[in-house]
């Protein structure tokens, strides 16, 4: 009786075995499901909180104009827009053609050769991107000041804008500019143009220097200063311009001017950061100077914190005063990065530029 | 029977310990994700960057959720589970960073907390580098893997033991609690 008994036994034991063995395993699969399911999503939510979080989309703090920026200047030739006349020689002006309307929205280049004529029969608004302080100090005549400034204290307000659409209809054409080719101030502002509806809007890429290369040396004093400028918005204040002055490293990041970081990067005590696009800087750089783009995607800056520790002394520069990627990028260094010792110098490149023309002119 | 109590005090200690261990490591790779995912690119792994992003960004959770089981004794098979798999990934990474001879740090544990970066470098140094590294991660490889299958042994009758191919030593003790249990 007992034999077939046990088998019995023995067989419905197995058989609860075996799907208890399964459930056991599915309960563990689905505890490690969950757990992982967790992982993924606590991470992604914290790091998507996280002000020093890793990126993933191409660029979450940076202007809008970075890159397009570069895309703009490099595609977009002088010769390239057939909607201008080109007018290399001033014409009569009574036969300067009016621009063609842009209703692309896309913003064409247009060179300070072609903005000339148009400029003198009327036909052109001319819109000085740059800071207050620089528009002051030397602009375009007849240019208006729309500035943009990541500070808000020195930007274009909204009532500035509608100050400038209640006196220029939205398909008076527009050229803006800001100092040079590296500029992204002007770019910004003729985004923000063509976004309050206006139709005609181009951007002179060369920007200021462009026009102020083209000058003569008595031009450049009359123009500058004695010049009034015509429809300006903002009355030209007569206070001196508040350009930084070095100071010493009580914060971080601080600011910092050529003649103070020369001598410290001839002796190797500095890491000199150019911040400005890689095509600007294969164009010219301060001798020794690394580039780490302000557009740079995350792994340069992990490339570069592989290159340099985080009590490295960095100087950051970009191309002038009206340049304020330097300024970001140094917050970024210190803010996310956690550099201990990071300076930017305001002036930029142009007061590298600067010194270099004066050391060559001294000996005669 | 005080043997056993024994050991399964030793086993919840040393569970715990590795519980801890790992909520350090999680807190440390949460607190400085960029760090993180600069000592993740640095083992020069051949897998795509934007994988290794959102391994960056996951893995320290994993660890944590981990860890806070492993101390609460929740799902701890999972967890254990979970974190002996883990572990042989590390194993696999710093042993492969070991033998190229990477000069990298292992980006484990943030030793900075207790400053002892200032007082002893070299030390910090030691700690950090890869060859410590895949040392102490096949320890504790080994340790997780123990408590793996202890976790999975006392309820023998159910995972592990029933799994096995009868006749095995193994089963003799849950035969002999069967048959107490329906006397």
């Amino acid at each position: 009786v007992l034999p077939p008994n046990m088998t019995t036994v023995k067989t419905t034991n197995d058989a609860g075995k075996a799907e208890r063995l399964r459930l056991f395993r599915y309960e563990v699969l689905l505890q490690i499901q969950v757990v992982l399911a967790l992982s993924v999503a606590l991470g992604f939510a914290f790091n998507a909180a996280n002000p020093i979080g890793v990126r993933f989309a191409p660029q979450d703090g940076s202007p809008p104009a970075q890159t397009s920026t570069l895309q703009a200047a490099s595609s977009v030739t002088p010769a390239s827009n057939p909607a201008i006349m080109p007018t290399a020689s001033s014409p009569p002006l009574a036969a300067v053609t009016p621009l063609a309307p842009n209703p692309t929205g896309k913003i064409p280049h247009i060179s300070w050769a072609q903005v000339k004529p148009l400029l003198e029969a009327k036909k052109i608004i001319l819109v000085d991107a740059r800071p207050k302080v620089n528009y002051d100090h030397g602009h375009i005549p007849g240019a208006v000041n729309l500035p943009y400034s990541p500070n808000p204290k020195f930007s274009s307000t909204a009532e500035d804008f509608a100050a400038f659409e209640s006196q220029y209809p939205k398909e008076t054409p527009v050229a803006v500019y800001c100092t040079s080719i590296t500029c992204q101030l002007s770019l910004i502002i003729a985004e923000k143009l063509v976004e309050l509806g206006y139709t005609n809007v181009r951007k002179m890429n060369e920007g200021y220097l462009e026009y102020s290369e083209g000058l003569s040396e008595s031009e450049k004093s009359s123009y500058n200063h004695s010049a009034a400028p015509q429809p300006t918005l903002t009355p030209p204040q007569s206070t001196s311009a508040p350009l930084a002055a070095a100071q010493p490293m009580l914060r971080n990041p601080a600011r910092t001017s050529w003649s103070v970081v020369k001598p410290l990067l001839q002796a190797g005590k500095i890491v000199l950061v150019d911040v400005r696009q890689e095509p600007t800087y294969d164009l010219g750089h301060v001798p020794g100077a690394v580039n780490l783009s302000y557009t740079s995607q995350e792994d340069a800056f992990i490339e570069f914190q592989r290159k340099y520790p985080k009590d490295t002394h960095l100087v950051l520069y970009c191309t002038d005063v009206g340049c304020p990627l330097s300024m970001k990028m140094a917050e970024i260094l210190v803010e996310k990065y956690g550099y201990l010792n990071v300076q930017h110098m305001t002036e930029g490149y142009a007061e590298v530029q600067r010194d270099e023309l004066v050391a060559k002119n001294a000996p005669q | 029977m005080m043997k056993s109590m024994t050991r399964e005090k030793w086993r919840i200690v040393l569970q715990v310990l590795l519980g801890l261990l790992l909520l350090w490591a999680a807190v440390s790779k949460i607190a400085k994700p960029i760090d993180f995912l600069g000592s993740v690119y640095a083992y020069e792994l051949p897998l795509p960057r934007p994988l290794l992003r959102f391994v960056a960004v996951f893995l320290p959770w994993t660890e944590l959720i981990c860890g806070l089981l492993l101390i609460s004794g929740v799902a701890l098979d999972a967890a254990l589970l979970l974190v002996t798999s883990l572990f042989v990934m590390f194993v696999a990474a710093t042993a492969q960073a070991w033998a190229r001879g990477l000069a990298i740090s292992c980006g484990c544990f943030d030793l900075e907390i207790f400053g002892l970066g200032k007082r002893f470098p070299e030390l910090i140094t030691f700690l950090e580098s890869v060859g410590f590294a895949f040392f102490r991660n096949l320890i504790l490889t080994g340790l997780a893997f123990f408590l793996l299958r202890r976790s999975l042994e006392p309820s023998g009758d159910i995972p592990i033991a029933a799994a096995l191919p009868p006749g095995l030593p193994s089963q003799q003790p849950k035969r002999a609690k069967w048959s107490s249990g329906r006397r």
